[in-house]
């Protein structure tokens, strides 16, 4: 049999989700007869390759970077999975949206009441090079690009990713109504 | 000739972050910079909020860390005491 390709990606999230991932602990060797790591954060691979089965996505869509990255995942990806609440709802990462991007990046990198105290602190200016532009809102995945599961959960336990993840293996359609929470 | 070396992204960290290394003509390096590329305003967002959300916030800064995150809450009789 072939193994099917398996890609990880994190976008604007936590690592929870990764680690909920990992929480499969001995059923991650049950799998590993059945896909092949192609792409992860758990991994070294630097380069997205050309096609891949599956692909978990944890984390909103929050910056110039992450746009690129899941438009880019999505050409290359056969079934694309919403892995957790930030990439369902955007969750946490959402949080920011109602200030906009200069009030959260003056708060961040300028703190306005400690440089009244100490003008020239750190000469703090926000970061103009070498990171990415924040976006004006984090959106979850399925409002950027097309998204065919949905994983909800924070994080989504290691039995549902595996249940997903055996399903689609399977080449079934996973039906987690069953397996849902919230939190 | 100056050249730049970019390590994009940084694996085995947990979050997201890029190098770029700035080398002078004689190919020792010049400047190194370390870009943490994930920002998402938890100062801002968390003012003026519940302080009973703050651990779950918190343990959602790096998830990697939740475990040791959320012993640090208050136990019940503290936060009555408030």
């Amino acid at each position: 049999m072939t193994r099917k390709k398996l890609a990880t990606v994190w976008l604007d999230g936590c690592s929870g989700c990764h680690m909920s991932f990992l929480d499969m602990d001995e059923r991650l060797l049950a799998l590993a007869d059945s896909i092949e790591l192609v792409y992860s954060p758990l991994v070294d691979f630097k380069q997205f390759p050309e096609r891949v089965d599956l692909t978990l996505v944890e984390g909103a869509v929050s910056s110039e970077d992450d746009l690129k990255k899941i438009r880019h995942i999505r050409q290359h990806t056969r079934v694309l999975i919403s892995l957790g609440d930030c990439a369902v709802t955007a969750n946490v990462p959402s949080m920011r949206n109602p200030f906009g991007v200069k009030a959260i990046l003056d708060a961040v990198y300028q703190q306005p009441d400690l440089l009244n105290q100490q003008p020239d602190l750190l000469n703090a200016q926000v970061p103009s090079e070498g990171v990415p532009s924040l976006l004006p809102v984090a959106r979850p995945v399925h409002m950027v690009v097309p998204v065919d599961v949905y994983v909800p959960g924070c994080p989504p336990s290691a039995d549902q990713i595996y249940f997903v993840v055996s399903e689609l293996l399977a080449e079934r359609q996973p039906d987690l109504r069953r397996m849902l929470r919230f939190g | 000739m100056t050249q730049q070396i970019l390590i994009d992204p940084v694996t085995r960290i947990e979050g997201h972050a890029r190098i770029t290394l700035q080398l002078d003509d004689s190919g020792q390096v010049a400047d190194a910079q370390f870009h943490v590329t994930q920002l998402r305003g938890f100062e801002k967002f968390c003012e003026g909020r519940p302080f009973t959300e703050m651990p779950s916030l918190m343990a959602r800064i790096p998830d990697g860390a939740d475990l040791r995150h959320l012993p640090c809450q208050p136990p019940d009789g503290f936060c009555q005491s408030l």
